[in-house]
């Protein structure tokens, strides 16, 4: 009886997982006939072919929202720059050329004409003209625009004026403290701001002259316009017309549907899975090679597999970088090419300059020789990287190629600056200096700071270099105590208060991604949000006022001979000053399946030229 | 019944209130608000005055609570700062791949974990018992993360068996009914991670369940009257050691919704309990509020349905 009772059990549970096995193989079977994608004509010619395809891998889910004007997500715009063009394009270095239009500096640079070519059509066959510019740059200047860059065109003639008159009236609506109430309503505010934007409107800074071409008039000359305009995504007026709630604007059909003038059209965004985009047939350079492109979105740790399997045919392109730990793995692929190069953002350790011990400025510069950057960046980056010096990455123009100090890793020569400066170590290897003369050793007169820097998901080589920066400090007695903290927490400590002192912080890391413009407006000023260090006349004297005339110097010539010298005195400034250790500016690296060919491999990326790819 | 149900639902009502009333101060307790992490040098702080009083962020706090439970009570959940999308179409959205995850995982783990459970009760400190008390306990302790890649690296890349990643084939233009098999094959591998862990737990609870009844009288007087082995166990002492599995899986209502944030999130499944985690990151607070408010009435509901389902199973309880 045992044996047929134990029988029938063990009978259920073999059943069970068999069913199991089953229905894994089962499912198993159908996934080599996944990648059939279905027919969607292709070129007329040579009848049933197969549509090529190129699928690019994300590692993180774009927001669906295409409209470049109003995204704030680096994801959404890889997309959206297949799908948008801008009036001019950027040369590998870093000069502007003519894309969609012409351009001409005029009035001593206090106008700037574009001439807009022939041919071009948005994806719904309308063609391009100088309206749909000048609604471009409109919607960013309404009063309810939601997107970042409406100060960017401050500039223009009258702007100023209009947006501090718009910051007014927002102050009356929200007044700064809580405790006052607001003295207009929501109402009023609409109303008021409507009519200060169409006053300044009719104030004729952006002039259509006729269906090709328009003016830009500005107050005073600004070196990046052309960044700013010419490299801006054209809308359709129509479609930005079509926008009713401005402050809404995300989730607006001409965001979610987007119709550009690039190479791909817009097919379809699943949400979170892949944007599928397929190739216009008369984009103004031809009809691209590749007839569909797919942005899949993957886990980072797993795109290794996924591109030996040939699920994903590129990864590190746009924002999407690759882990440089796993780019060993990738060079033992046989199907697979790559490359790298530098980019436009660099990691830095910054210094909260409200702490008196931190004014000193020997002991920033002792940090510097004390810190082995090139170590990081031979064991972090496995040497996919370079140290800095200055506040911008090495592409950049402005960056100075001589006469700043390289503070090469000497651990000696930052002790013997501290001994001089009278930093001396206490019994427990602790340096420290008697800042108030009271004699004794007070807990805020040591060199004993917490580093901060955001934890998470957030940037795994920033998170691995906090240690190494630790050893390398305590190695000439400067303690730091380490703090992972959220991202959000973490900038929401660091951010600037314009005429408050900083208590949250002493020490932190961070990055930045700059443009190709390297004008430095926004990170160094007294009122800047961002200026984490406090940056500023109390703190740092009559440097901090050259280093804001030549940011400003920097931006009123077109001249980029002139503009050379100015930063070439302002990235001094900051490398004599150090309210930033420069670390590392880290390269792109680029991996592609051989079937892809004729892929853009200069500072300008992949997707610059996506409608030259061709596939085997 | 049918007071007691209604009398709950009644009670549901301010303890949702009290629910957004805490998780809306908490999510304003957070430090930092959507636009902090911006970090573009070229946002000025008048640009981010205005991108904060459009999205409503310069109101008092009362004002901005009173603003969104107005919303709620048209049924409007708000759009989010972050996905860019109204909140109610974001739910929507990924209600479908989360549900269909949880549902194959539940059906799996069950399917696993009651014969397991029951065999290995039966079978007490036998080697089988030992054997499978250390699989449910490394099924228990592994973490997710690390038998999500290693799947993924095992199953999909090496034999490709089963797709790494996603909920369907990028460009298989197929309108939903006609998609299944694809979400299936898609999805399995993460079911099955999450059923590892899920399987490994209920797998314990079946057992020791099972353990505690069928040392009790009744099924001695059963074997005392002849049954067979069979129907002592499956017919008599398996029912009564699922009433509290029933409380267990009345719990698990919730989370079919809520879904396996890290499976959702090594296996790129747009769901849920990912959008929460997103949101909450971001600070995304219509997000968050939406997502807590969905989660919190299914929670609401699982508990009501293992009562009900309770006295249905067993006759000695009663609600009047």
């Amino acid at each position: 009886m045992v044996g047929l009772r134990r029988g029938g059990r063990r009978g259920a549970v073999l059943v069970v997982l068999l069913a199991v096995l089953l229905l894994a193989s089962a499912c198993g079977g159908g996934a080599t006939t996944g990648q059939a994608p279905s027919g969607s004509e292709a070129g007329s010619e040579a009848a049933p072919a197969q549509p090529t395809q190129v699928t690019i891998a994300q590692t993180t889910a774009p927001s669906g929202d295409f409209n470049p004007l109003v995204s704030t997500s680096a994801y959404d715009s890889d997309v959206s720059s297949l799908i948008f063009d801008s009036l001019l394009r950027y040369k590998p270095d870093l000069s502007f050329e003519p894309n969609m239009a012409d351009y001409a500096i005029e009035d001593n640079g206090l106008t700037l004409t574009f001439t807009i070519h022939d041919g071009i059509k948005f994806h719904d066959g309308n063609p391009l003209t100088a309206n749909d510019v000048a609604a471009t740059f409109y919607f960013i200047m309404d009063p309810n625009y939601p997107g970042p860059a409406q100060s960017n065109l401050a500039t223009l003639k009258g702007a100023q004026d209009y947006l501090d008159k718009l910051g007014e009236l927002r102050a009356k609506l929200h007044p700064a403290d809580s405790e006052t109430p607001p003295s207009i309503t929501q109402e009023q505010f609409d109303e008021q701001a409507k009519q200060l934007f169409d006053q300044w409107k009719q104030g004729g800074a952006i002039e259509v002259v006729d269906d090709k071409t328009i003016k830009f008039h500005f107050d005073s000359v600004y070196a990046p316009a052309l960044q700013t305009f010419g490299g801006t995504a054209i809308l359709e007026a129509s479609q930005l017309a079509s926008i009713t709630d401005v402050a809404n604007a995300a989730t607006a059909q001409a965001s979610t549907h987007p119709i550009g003038t690039g190479p791909y059209k817009f097919v379809q965004y699943v949400t979170g899975q892949y944007t599928e985009l397929e190739a216009n047939p008369d984009y103004f350079r031809g009809k691209p090679k590749v007839d569909r492109i797919i942005f899949k979105v993957v886990n980072q740790d797993a795109m290794v597999g996924l591109m030996q399997s040939g699920d994903v045919d590129a990864v590190g392109v746009g924002s999407s970088q690759i882990n440089p730990e796993d780019q060993p793995l990738f060079d033992q692929m046989s199907n697979v090419y790559s490359w790298e190069v530098p980019q436009f953002g660099y990691q830095f350790m910054f210094f909260n300059l409200d702490d008196p011990r931190l004014q000193d400025k020997t002991v920033r510069q002792a940090m510097a020789y004390a810190i082995d950057r090139q170590g990081i960046v031979d064991q972090l980056l496995q040497g996919h990287g370079q140290v800095i010096n200055a506040p911008w990455a090495p592409p950049q123009w402005a960056y100075p190629k001589s006469g700043i100090n390289e503070y090469p890793y000497d651990p000696d020569k930052a002790k013997q600056m501290l001994d001089q400066a009278g930093w001396k170590p206490d019994a427990d290897g602790v340096r420290w200096k008697d800042l108030n003369g009271n004699g004794k050793e007070d807990a805020n007169e040591k060199l004993s700071f917490t580093l901060k820097y955001p934890g998470g998901t957030s940037n795994p080589v920033r998170q691995k270099s906090a240690p190494l920066i630790q050893a390398n400090l305590q190695a000439v007695g400067i303690q730091i105590q380490l703090q992972a903290e959220d991202f959000n927490q973490y900038i929401s400590e660091i951010t600037h208060v314009p005429g408050k002192k900083n208590t949250s912080f002493d020490m932190g890391l961070l990055g930045w991604s700059l443009t190709v413009d390297p004008d430095l407006t926004g990170l160094f000023g007294e009122s800047d949000p961002y200026n984490f260090t406090d940056w500023s006349h109390a703190t740092v004297g009559d440097d901090y006022d050259r280093s804001i005339q030549l940011i400003q110097e920097g931006l009123q010539t077109f001249d980029q001979n002139e503009r050379q010298q100015i930063y070439q005195e302002l990235g001094k400034i900051f490398n004599e000053d150090l309210p930033y250790v420069f670390l590392y500016s880290q390269t792109n690296i680029t991996d592609f399946n051989k079937r892809v060919q004729n892929v853009n491999q200069d500072i300008r990326g992949a997707l610059f030229n996506a409608y030259e790819w061709t596939v085997q | 019944m049918g007071t007691y149900v209604a009398r709950r639902l009644v009670q549901a009502i301010p303890i949702l209130l009290g629910i957004t009333v805490i998780t809306f101060g908490l999510a304003k307790l957070m430090p930092g608000d959507p636009f902090t992490t911006l970090l573009n040098p070229h946002v000025t702080a008048a640009d981010l005055a205005r991108m904060r009083q459009v999205h409503g962020l310069l109101d008092p706090l009362p004002i901005q609570y009173w603003n969104w439970l107005k919303a709620i009570l048209t049924g409007n959940l708000g759009v989010s700062i972050s996905f860019q999308e109204p909140v109610a179409e974001l739910i929507r959205e990924r209600v479908g791949p989360t549900f269909t995850l949880s549902f194959m995982s539940l059906l799996m783990t069950l399917v696993v974990s009651v014969p397991v459970g029951v065999y290995v009760a039966v079978r007490q400190y036998s080697l089988v018992d030992y054997a499978l008390s250390i699989v449910t306990f490394m099924g228990i302790a592994m973490p997710t993360f690390f038998l999500g890649l290693l799947a993924i690296m095992l199953i999909s890349i090496k034999l490709g068996w089963l797709p790494p990643s996603g909920v369907v084939t990028p460009g298989l233009h197929a309108p939903f009914p006609w998609n299944y098999g694809d979400v299936v094959k898609h999805l399995f591998l993460p079911a099955l991670v999450l059923t590892f862990g899920s399987a490994a737990g209920l797998v314990r609870y079946v057992r020791s369940s099972m353990l505690e009844v069928i040392r009790q009288d009744f099924v001695r007087t059963g074997r005392a009257k002849g049954l067979d082995e069979r129907s002592v166990l499956y017919r008599h002492a398996l029912r009564n050691a699922l009433i509290p599995v029933i409380t267990i899986l009345g719990l698990q209502v919730p989370y079919l919704f809520s879904g396996g944030i890290i499976t959702e999130y090594v296996f790129v499944v747009p769901g849920i309990g990912l959008a929460l985690y997103q949101g909450i990151l971001a600070r995304d607070y219509p997000v968050v509020m939406g997502i807590t408010l969905f989660l919190s009435v299914l929670v609401v509901i699982g508990n009501l349905l293992a009562d009900v389902l309770y006295a249905l199973v067993d006759p000695r309880i009663r609600y009047d």
